[in-house]
């Protein structure tokens, strides 16, 4: 049985399944990018077979369990296969946009929760206030600051955040990203009174710098309005360096049942369904990524454990003269290295 | 910018000049001292010019095509250079590693030179660790290429190559300098994982060039386990080199200037 047990174990280790794994692995990557793909779920099924095939050895092959430094380094490699999963497993990845002068809120987080990734993105909290982004001549776009407040005791502290600078709210890393837009400050009171005043995010800019426009429908209210923002001229000069900046002058345009009306800061009008609509300010929004990867630090220890015994097997080998495992009949001058 | 362009010209010749000394000393070991010589003096040349263009432009020559060359061509010559000087294996054979490098050393002068601006999400520190780790994976790659062209010149030129030692030692050189890369490869991609998960809150997502670093890392993988456990003839562990080193070429100097990723790895 345990025989029987070693023979199987002795075939899936075999080195020939190593070799030809790892040169598919490394084929289906480049093809997968090539065509355009790019979620890296077709590398899972030869990596999975290279993670087998390296237990196996482990367990059944006499050379590697003979050298110390080499078995260290496979067990560190079978370690960090598991380390990869278990991120897999528990990790987060999405993206957020906050209004200037608002507070971040949870629940306007998009993104994929992986199975076991345990939510605690209400850990975030922060106030938006401005930012700034500056761009090169041919709008090359440079860095990215965005001034937030954190909350400190019982009062709140100003920082600054950017392309390099995340906003660590363990686990969560929030970047700025390319996102960045207008948004409307509109305050809609409905036929009973009460009132509402919200942000309708419109399309990044000035990547749809032509579709300056956004659909929304009041609250309580069945009627879509589409509200856009005029723009008769780009806001930057392509030749020369801009910074990120809301129009001068703007104004909102209101369409209600194809009927279009443009308002001016603080103007109102009566919508046909009753209620009243009016065009507050013109603010800016920020796009962020938001990530987790809880477990980043056992990818990295078990990473760097194996290189080690790596360091420590190759170093035992060079240590070896050239040539002293050459074939008896070479004539083996050593020395050279 | 004009003064760095003429140090250029004149390191470039110094390199072509060693190379063609080193060729030489094949049949006449003397003259590979002499190309040392003029290999040292062009790399000191050209790390001036380099250094010119870094105060000029405050960042490192890793942007654009033309800084990417010329701080290759220097870091390959300079492990080459390191090589030759430590090893007398690797100075014998010193004519058919600068051979290969004359490929780089072309490519830079009909490259055109032009300005770059540092990119945002460069301004990390784990962004010269990255570079000096993959640079010196590249450096021993290729002298292991010249080893290997030496093993199958040998085919043809045996009286040439005379010097040399004997063919399985110069393989089993070659191997080694693998293995050592391979490590270096390893450490360049945890560094580089790092880097982006500084950059970009994620530390691997397949862009083009991740993926293929990737498949260059499982080949030379593929390489080290097929070399190590089936003994290959040499000449065959010398063409499979080659082979890796061919991939390894594309990931750090073409697919920088095709992908539109975030992680461009040049522009
Ligand atoms: C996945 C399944 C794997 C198996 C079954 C396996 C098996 C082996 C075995 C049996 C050896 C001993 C060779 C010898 O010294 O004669 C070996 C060596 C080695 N393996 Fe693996 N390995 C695996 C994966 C990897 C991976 C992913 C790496 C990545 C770096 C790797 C790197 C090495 C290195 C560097 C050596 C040393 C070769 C030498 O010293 O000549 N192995 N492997």
């Amino acid at each position: 049985m345990i025989d029987r047990l070693m023979g199987i174990l002795k075939l899936l280790a075999r080195i020939e399944i190593t070799i030809a794994l790892a040169l598919m692995a490394g084929a289906l990557a480049i093809w997968n990018a090539e065509s355009g793909g790019g979620n890296g779920i077709w590398i899972v099924a030869p990596l999975s077979g290279l993670v087998v095939n390296l237990c196996a050895a482990l367990v059944s092959n006499r050379t590697l369990s003979a050298q110390p430094a080499l078995f260290a380094f496979h067990v560190g490699l079978a370690g960090l296969a598991i380390a990869v999963a278990v991120d897999a497993l528990t990790s987060f990845t999405g993206h957020v946009e906050v209004t200037e002068n608002s507070l971040f809120d949870p629940n306007m987080v998009v993104g994929v929760a992986r199975p076991f990734h345990n939510s605690r993105l209400e850990r975030i909290r922060f106030r938006q206030k401005s930012f700034e982004i500056k761009y090169a001549p041919g709008m090359s776009r440079r860095d990215t600051r965005s001034l937030i407040e954190i909350p400190e005791g019982n009062s709140w502290r100003e920082i600054e955040i950017g392309d390099d600078t995340p906003l660590v709210f363990s686990p969560y890393r929030l970047y700025t990203s390319f996102n960045k837009g207008f948004a409307p400050i509109v305050t809609y009171v409905d036929a009973q009174g009460a009132s509402y005043t919200g942000a309708v995010h419109l399309p990044s800019y000035p990547l749809n710098e032509d579709r300056q426009g956004n659909v929304w429908i009041p609250p309580g209210s069945d009627e879509p309005l589409t509200l856009w923002l005029p723009l008769e001229e780009p806001l930057y000069n392509v030749d020369a360096e801009w910074r990120f900046s809301l129009p001068e002058n703007p104004s909102l345009v209101v369409i209600e049942q194809g009927l279009r009306r443009e308002l001016r800061p603080g103007e109102s009008i009566q919508l046909a369904e009753g209620g009243v609509l009016r065009f507050e300010s013109l603010e800016t929004w920020m796009g962020y990524t938001v990530t987790a990867n809880p477990y980043v630090s056992l990818i990295v220890a078990t990473a760097l454990a194996s290189l080690a015994s790596l360091l420590w097997h190759i170093s035992k080998k060079l240590l070896a003269p050239l040539g002293a495992q050459a074939s008896s009949t070479s004539r083996g001058e050593s020395g050279y290295v | 910018m004009f003064e760095e362009t003429v140090l250029l010209w004149i390191a470039a010749g110094g390199y072509v000049l060693a190379a063609l000394m080193a060729l030489a000393g094949f049949k006449r070991p003397a003259l590979t001292h002499i190309a040392l010589w003029i290999l040292g003096s062009a790399l000191l040349i050209h790390a001036i010019s380099i250094g010119m263009r870094w105060g000029r432009l405050e960042h490192g020559p890793y942007v654009n095509l033309h800084e990417i060359l010329s701080s290759n061509v220097w870091s390959l010559n300079a492990i080459a250079f390191v090589g030759a000087t430590v090893s007398a294996l690797l100075r014998r054979a010193l004519g058919s590693v600068l051979g290969v490098l004359q490929v780089l050393t072309l490519w830079l002068l009909v490259t055109p030179v032009t300005d770059s601006a540092l990119p945002v999400t460069y301004n990390t520190p784990w962004l010269p660790v990255h570079i000096t780790l993959g640079k010196i994976f590249l450096g021993l790659t290729v002298i292991a290429v010249g080893l290997s062209i030496a093993v199958l010149l040998r085919r043809f030129a045996k009286a040439r190559l005379q010097y040399l030692p004997d063919t399985d030692i110069v393989e089993e050189a070659a191997y080694r300098l693998i293995l050592v890369a391979v490590l270096f490869e390893s450490l360049m991609l945890v560094a580089g994982a790092a880097w982006a998960r500084d950059a970009w809150g994620r530390y691997w997502a397949w862009d083009p060039l991740e993926t293929w670093a990737f498949a260059t890392w499982m080949s030379v993988i593929a390489y080290i386990h097929w070399r190590s456990v089936r003994k290959p003839r040499p000449e065959h562990s010398a063409i499979a080199i080659i082979g890796v080193f061919v991939l390894a070429f594309l990931t750090f100097f073409g697919i920088p200037f095709l992908s539109a990723a975030p992680h461009k790895g040049a522009i």
